[in-house]
């Protein structure tokens, strides 16, 4: 009995140890609607590693507080340390579920090496690069866009 | 005993370093292991936990930076701010509709001022489409096909496949064990060569060498897929590999040389667009597309 239950405890250690409620944002700015969908009335914007409280789950989107503010999140701008069955029993490593990106991002490819990297090669344009990166689309405009095109957002099924 | 501790390795196998060291603790309290065993059990987790790990998407937003760094190093950038402002709202919509609309730093659209008939899609969401490609393209629905095409190839990370396995494990070996965050000298200079050979990799894959044709097929049908749900006309897709098929007689460099030939990619695309039903084109977005296409 006390060998099952050991062995019990060992195989879902992994997801126990890595359950919660909080996510946090592993994109440089996201935003969080009022409502599951884009193009909704904007609550907030948040940055690369805020912290959220994730309160409910709707196809994409995340419900979430974040400073007294509630909203919804898309799912593709947060890292969560929950446990998903199946990649656990896989065993390959799966970058949304098995690891905290954000929690990792002090170490391996960082602004120091790119900075050291720019400095050995001037010949590389980063100035365009920072130029492009620079390329906007304002919310307002993209809907109009869309509108006039004819165009559409399909929500996951 | 060989049985016990061989248990005391199964969160380490199932790639979970923090579990195992909760583990190998509770193992060492009921004297399963000796602190030998322990200590062994808890680095070997640490060392396969980091070997194995992904890149992150902000380490693919750096090696995405210095790959479109070394392009722009090679190419001129088109600087039309209406071309600029159109491409990439066309961008900004197929992106919304891709199934990963946001990655770390966002979808960036530019144009190659080059007569070759290109695109490349750097890993973080870099985009360049060359004029030479603006002008095979007849429509904006044409064009939507080319970057639908290049989104696919981020969304999927097509181009950190290109990075050698043994560079990347060399990377993850350098960072070392310890919590430290500051990198010693010599750290930093090892990662600085990696990482200029990391970018070499992937800058090599798509400028000279191309991606795998099984990773061209699935950028095809994601593009598909992505016009389909963004409005656009699917249909138009077979259009332009058509199109770019008609080039492919005159020209051999380019994107001919890096992808599979047009009729391939035509006939394989054939089962995905023969349920869909050819619309009529907005007038707005016929003139829109005129507007700014007299300036290519």
């Amino acid at each position: 009995m006390r060998g099952f239950v050991f062995i019990f405890i060992l195989l879902f250690l992994p997801g126990m140890a890595q359950a919660g409620k909080m996510v946090k944002v592993k994109v440089q700015k996201s935003t969080i609607f009022q409502q599951p969908k884009f193009f909704s009335k904007v609550v907030t914007s948040v940055n690369y590693g805020d912290q959220l409280e994730m309160l409910d789950k709707l196809k994409d989107w995340v419900h979430v507080r974040f400073r007294e503010q509630r909203g919804w999140i898309h799912n593709s701008s947060l890292t969560s340390a929950k446990f998903r069955l199946g990649t656990i029993f896989v065993g390959s490593p799966s970058p949304s579920a098995t690891h905290d990106e954000v929690a990792i991002a002090g170490k391996g490819f960082t602004p120091e090496v790119e900075h050291g990297y720019k400095e050995s090669h001037p010949e590389m344009n980063y100035a365009l690069v920072d130029e492009i990166e620079s390329y906007s689309v304002e919310s307002d405009s993209l809907y109009d866009f869309i509108a006039r095109g004819g165009l559409r957002i399909t929500e996951a099924e | 005993m060989k049985a016990k501790i061989m248990i005391l390795f199964l969160p380490f196998l199932l790639g979970c370093a923090t579990a195992t060291q909760v583990a190998t603790t509770v193992g060492l309290g009921t004297g399963v292991i000796t602190e030998g065993q322990k200590q062994m059990i808890d680095r070997t987790a640490i060392k396969a936990e980091r070997a194995a790990r992904p890149i992150t998407e902000r380490e693919e937003y750096y090696i995405g930076r210095g790959v479109a760094a070394r392009i722009l190093s090679q190419y001129k950038v088109y600087h039309h701010p209406e071309t600029i402002w159109y491409l990439n709202h066309i961008g900004s919509t197929l992106a919304i509709n891709s199934g990963r609309p946001y990655i770390y730093g966002g979808f960036h659209f530019a144009v190659l001022d080059t007569e070759e008939i290109n695109a490349f899609a750097c890993p973080g969401g870099i985009i360049f489409i060359t004029r030479g490609m603006l002008n095979v393209v007849h429509s904006e629905d044409e064009l939507a096909g080319v970057v639908a095409h290049e989104i696919g190839h981020v969304t999927q990370k097509h181009g950190l496949k290109a990075i050698s396995k043994a560079r990347w494990t060399q990377v993850v070996t350098t960072l070392g064990m310890e919590a430290a965050r500051e990198y010693t000298g010599a750290q930093l200079d090892s990662l600085i060569g990696l990482f200029e050979g990391t970018i070499d990799d992937v800058f090599q894959t798509l400028v000279v060498k191309g991606y795998s044709r099984g990773d061209e097929y699935e950028a095809d049908k994601l593009a598909i897929a992505c016009l389909q749900a963004s409005g656009y006309d699917p249909t138009e897709f077979r259009n332009l590999l058509e199109s770019l098929n008609g080039c492919q007689e005159k020209e051999s460099g380019g994107i001919f040389s890096t992808h599979p030939n047009m009729v391939d990619r035509i006939a394989k695309t054939k089962k995905d667009l023969r349920v869909t039903e050819r619309s009529l084109l907005p007038p707005e977005r016929i003139a829109r597309f005129k507007r700014v296409a007299r300036y290519w």
